[in-house]
């Protein structure tokens, strides 16, 4: 009994192969009629998704040295003149627990008075008119991200015996904005690319399923159901988004590596190009998205057109 | 007792499996008249060397063998039809219904399928053809069923086209 039934499952396994395999044969032949709607698709997707991944390089460029360069500002925190060594580490401790908070260096008012003096060697006489050591003990704080600048400056404020903190208020702003500009400007670009995709990517299957209505109810007649007929449609969607997205990538990294090149030749600053980029992620990322957007598409014109016309 | 109108969409499917179809303007495939009745076999899944067997027999019975490999537009309507005939009998069935199937063909050509079906009919396949076609009727003298708006007026063993 248990033999019959796997021999049973082991045909509909095969079968079902066979279906697959003439739905993907179905698919393939239906790309090869409408052959020029069909390469009109491969260039559109192409097109539009190397803008996309185009779009995604710079964007990802300019969004990691922005944070690169804001990152590496510190917080100057100056404690009271009269404090103890203990209190400036009990401080330091404190600073230290704050989040957002990467590191901290102490700069002792000794130390600073060393290099102050080190600095005017040549101008010994203006040494000697200062009275004792008037600097104060600052600590650099240096931060884990730019962006936690506001909320770190709140708890430092909190804490007691510090004089002044200083940082370069008006860059951290303007890097912030620019970070923001570039979050908010970029999501929209690239919604309105993937959106610009799916629309010709439905389309193309649209086309195709108004071009084939007569031949969708002769395959209905002859015993093909609805899904068997949708399949076909999804799957030759399913290849217009695999290759439109393959030759995408193909195309997206011979222009980035022959523009690098060129770029380094020229701007020796040129290196971030390829400092902050995973080019297997953004390959992946951009066949993922084609494959993703061209399946959404296919349903949204299976359910809808197809649909109707397997109605009637 | 079921009506079609409560299968679902697998149980209409299987029965149109099981139902030959033939039709006036012929239906076909804009594809080779080989690969118009590979079609339906390859939907149910059915092996390479089946679908070559199935459709010689098939292509053998209505006479196209030497054309499975020619586009609808290359042949004759009669033989459009024929290759209709072809798709609707490559899987056995019980039952061939054929609408108006001389609706578009030359008397000559008309005649040809006729006797073509009758030939299917000897082969324990049931026939039913609606048809307006009053010589055809009038030749072959099978049972006939006259339809008036919907009900049947008269079922006559041998009968022709007019009530004598």
């Amino acid at each position: 009994m248990v033999e019959i039934s796997f021999a049973i499952n082991r045909w509909e396994v095969i079968m079902n192969f066979r279906i697959l395999s003439f739905l993907l044969e179905e698919a393939i032949s239906s790309i090869k009629q409408n052959s020029v709607m069909a390469f009109l698709s491969f260039i559109t997707v192409t097109l539009s998704l190397s803008v996309l991944a185009m779009f995604l390089i710079v964007f990802m460029n300019l969004n990691s040295m922005i944070k690169t360069v804001g990152d590496d500002l510190n917080i100057s925190v100056y404690l009271n003149r009269n404090i103890s060594e203990e209190r400036l580490y009990q401080v330091s401790d404190q600073l230290k627990m704050i989040k957002g908070v990467k590191s901290l260096s102490i700069v002792t008012r000794e130390i600073a008075w060393e290099d102050l003096k080190q600095k005017l060697q040549y101008q010994k006489e203006i040494v000697e008119l200062i009275p004792g050591n008037p600097l104060p003990d600052l600590i650099e704080v240096k931060l884990k991200s730019f962006k936690d600048t506001e909320d770190v400056l709140k708890e430092i404020k909190l804490i007691k015996d510090i004089e002044e903190v200083r940082y370069g208020k008006t860059i951290v702003n303007k890097f912030r904005s620019i970070v923001k500009l570039f979050d908010y400007v970029g999501g929209i670009i690239v919604l309105l690319l993937l959106f610009a995709t799916f629309i010709i990517i439905s389309s193309t299957i649209n086309i195709t399923i108004i071009a084939k209505e007569k031949e969708i109810k002769i395959m209905k007649l002859v015993g093909a159901t609805n899904s068997f007929v949708k399949s076909v449609f999804v799957l030759e969607a399913l290849i217009l988004g695999s290759v439109g997205s393959l030759l995408a990538v193909i195309l997206i990294n011979a222009i980035y590596f022959v523009v690098n090149s060129k770029m380094q030749q020229v701007f020796h600053f040129a290196y971030v190009f390829t400092k902050h980029m995973n080019f297997v992620s953004l390959n992946m990322f951009i066949i993922t998205i084609g494959l993703a957007i061209s399946i959404s598409a296919s349903f949204f014109s299976v359910q809808g057109l197809l649909k109707s016309i397997l109605r009637k | 007792m079921t009506s079609i109108n409560e299968l679902n969409e697998r149980q209409v499917s299987n029965l149109r499996k099981n139902i030959g179809f033939i039709f006036q303007d012929f239906k076909i495939l804009n594809r080779t008249i080989y690969d118009n009745l590979a079609y339906v076999l390859k939907i149910q899944g059915e092996t390479k060397k089946s679908i070559k067997d199935k459709i010689a027999r098939a292509a053998d019975l209505v006479g196209l063998e030497s054309k499975l490999h020619c586009y609808p537009h290359q042949l004759s309507g009669g033989e459009q039809q024929k290759a209709c005939i072809a798709r609707a009998i490559i899987n056995r069935p019980p039952i061939l219904l054929a609408d108006e199937p001389t609706g578009n063909l030359d008397p000559d050509a008309s005649l040809e399928i006729i006797q073509l079906m009758s030939k299917i009919n000897l082969d324990n396949t049931t026939v039913v053809v609606a048809t307006h076609d009053k010589a055809i009727v009038d030749l072959m003298r099978k049972r006939v069923i006259a339809l008036h708006g919907g009900n049947i007026i008269r079922d006559q063993q041998m009968g022709s086209y007019h009530e004598f």
